[in-house]
């Protein structure tokens, strides 16, 4: 009879849990246990009391976490991402108010219903949320360049009647990326801080990597060899230098960034004749040093 | 006690979950479609080197045989690097002087060893070949997507086999020092396989 009081409360509290961490998302899972079904009767306050409760009770309750239901907490993987992502959209919210912090994701995740508890999802905390934000801007920006690409494409469109110049893509996604960080830009500086930290670093490289690598291949790069990596290299510092002026800048509607813009792409410019320019000298230089060779040689 | 370990334990399990939605899980095709484009660049250049030396001699046309279709190889990996947005290696440049100079230093030891020189090259080629084919047919089967590569890898293959046995025709083993010569290059290639294959 004991027992069966014991496993009732263990039971009861790990669904209490449960409830606090992933309440109010879409799509939940169909859990194993009982335990949902008898807890939809509970009221939302419990939902406060998770953080008391997890500490109570906690060895049985390890143990059946970490025991027989460890197949469905793995199981869920799919179903965890989907909740890191919602929690993180709404944090952005509460960014203006709390900045790039773990004060914004807790918040984020009490205004979906959950336990600031869910802030322990995030083990690089205000990392996280920065990385998660320049991904879903790389993304939007990809569905940018997509449907500008396929209105190019169609010719009954009369919207673009020239095809544009790799110039005016490239500059345009940057412009288009950069006024994604306008409704953050008071803590963006904050932002950029966190994305030079070693532990998120190389994640931050590899958004950057992703979103060159994009706005090139929509220019219509088709370069196989060192050009490659210089024109990538290349329009990542452009991006970056533009993000830095554009954290210091005051003008409205920020009318000097894009003007700035506008001054360095005329190295990206140049960047794309030198490729044939230097084909043209080197075969020259070639079919000059060549030409007599196999005459002397043999 | 127990709670600190809570807490690092979810933490473990939430890391896992952490893969972003930007990068494109198909490493394996990027891999081979890199290293084959640096692999025909460098035969390309070789057989540029050779020309260089040996295009005025007897062996010249059939020199020029072999270069013509290595640049069709070339020209068909560029536009497949370009189509599946593959980055190539970063070697590029070493292996474009070093294929030069390989097939010029082997034809200034004269045309056995230049012959010998594609004896050696194109058996490793072709064999690497062979390799990714079964690499792709064993792990994922013919799928529309791979179809294409699949044929090209094969197709080129051949066309490595035609040119080993031309080497082999224009007297490649009578190359001074040929068994020396050929584990030398072979090596090499190697090398510059598994090095273009990673970075």
């Amino acid at each position: 009879m004991a027992a069966v009081c014991i496993r009732m409360v263990l039971q009861r509290q790990l669904g209490l849990v449960r409830r606090g961490l992933f309440a109010g998302v879409s799509n939940r899972p169909q859990w194993s246990s009982r335990s949902f079904s008898e807890e939809k009767g509970t009221s939302d306050h419990d939902i406060n009391e998770e953080s008391s409760s997890s500490t109570e009770g906690q060895e049985g309750e390890d143990e059946s976490r970490f025991g027989d239901d460890d197949t469905t907490f793995f199981d869920t993987e799919e179903h965890e991402a989907d909740t890191r992502r919602s929690i993180l959209n709404a944090a952005l919210e509460h960014v203006p108010e709390f900045g790039w912090s773990s004060e914004a994701i807790e918040a984020g995740a009490q205004t979906m219903g959950l336990s600031a508890m869910a802030e322990g999802m995030f083990p690089r905390g205000a990392g996280d949320l920065v990385l998660h934000f320049s991904e879903d801007c790389n993304i939007k920006l990809a569905d940018y360049l997509v449907s500008q690409s396929r209105l190019e494409k169609d010719p009954d469109e009369s919207a673009s009647p020239v095809r544009k110049s790799s110039r005016m893509i490239i500059c345009d996604a940057v412009e288009v990326r950069l006024k994604m960080l306008i409704p953050y830009i008071d803590q963006w500086p904050q932002a950029m801080g966190l994305m030079l930290l070693p532990q998120n670093a190389p994640e931050a490289t590899k958004n950057v990597a992703y979103m060159v690598d994009e706005i090139w291949y929509h220019a219509g790069d088709t370069s196989t060899d060192i050009n490659w990596y210089t024109k990538r290299g290349v329009l990542a510092g452009l991006y970056g230098s533009t993000e830095l002026y554009m954290v210091s800048d005051r003008s409205p509607e920020f009318e000097a960034t894009w003007s700035f813009l506008d001054r360095r792409m005329s190295d990206i410019g140049l960047l794309i004749s030198a490729k044939t320019t230097l084909r043209r000298l080197v075969q020259m230089l070639v079919s000059y040093y060549l030409q007599p060779l196999p005459q002397c040689a043999i | 006690m127990a709670a600190p370990a809570v807490r690092i334990c979810r933490r473990c399990i939430c890391s896992q979950a952490s893969k972003t939605r930007a990068t494109r899980p198909r490493s394996r095709i990027d891999r081979i479609v890199r290293v084959d484009h640096a692999g025909e660049l460098g035969a390309d250049r070789i057989y540029a080197g050779q020309m260089a030396i040996l295009g005025r001699t007897s062996i010249g046309p059939t020199i020029q045989h072999m270069w013509d279709q290595e640049k069709e190889h070339l020209q068909k990996f560029e536009q497949i690097i370009a189509e599946r947005r593959v980055r190539p290696t970063v070697l590029v440049p070493l292996w474009n002087i070093a294929g030069y100079v390989l097939g010029a230093g082997t034809a200034l030891l004269g045309k056995e060893a230049a012959m010998a020189c594609t004896v050696a090259v194109e058996e490793v080629i072709s064999e690497h070949y062979d390799n990714q084919l079964r690499e792709l047919l064993s792990s994922e089967g013919v799928t529309d997507e791979n179809k294409e590569l699949l044929d090209t890898i094969q197709k080129f293959r051949n066309e490595e086999l035609e040119h080993l046995h031309i080497g082999e025709e224009n007297d490649a083993e009578k190359a001074p020092m040929y068994k020396t010569l050929s584990t030398a290059i072979q090596t090499g290639c190697k090398a510059a396989i598994w090095l273009s294959e990673r970075i």
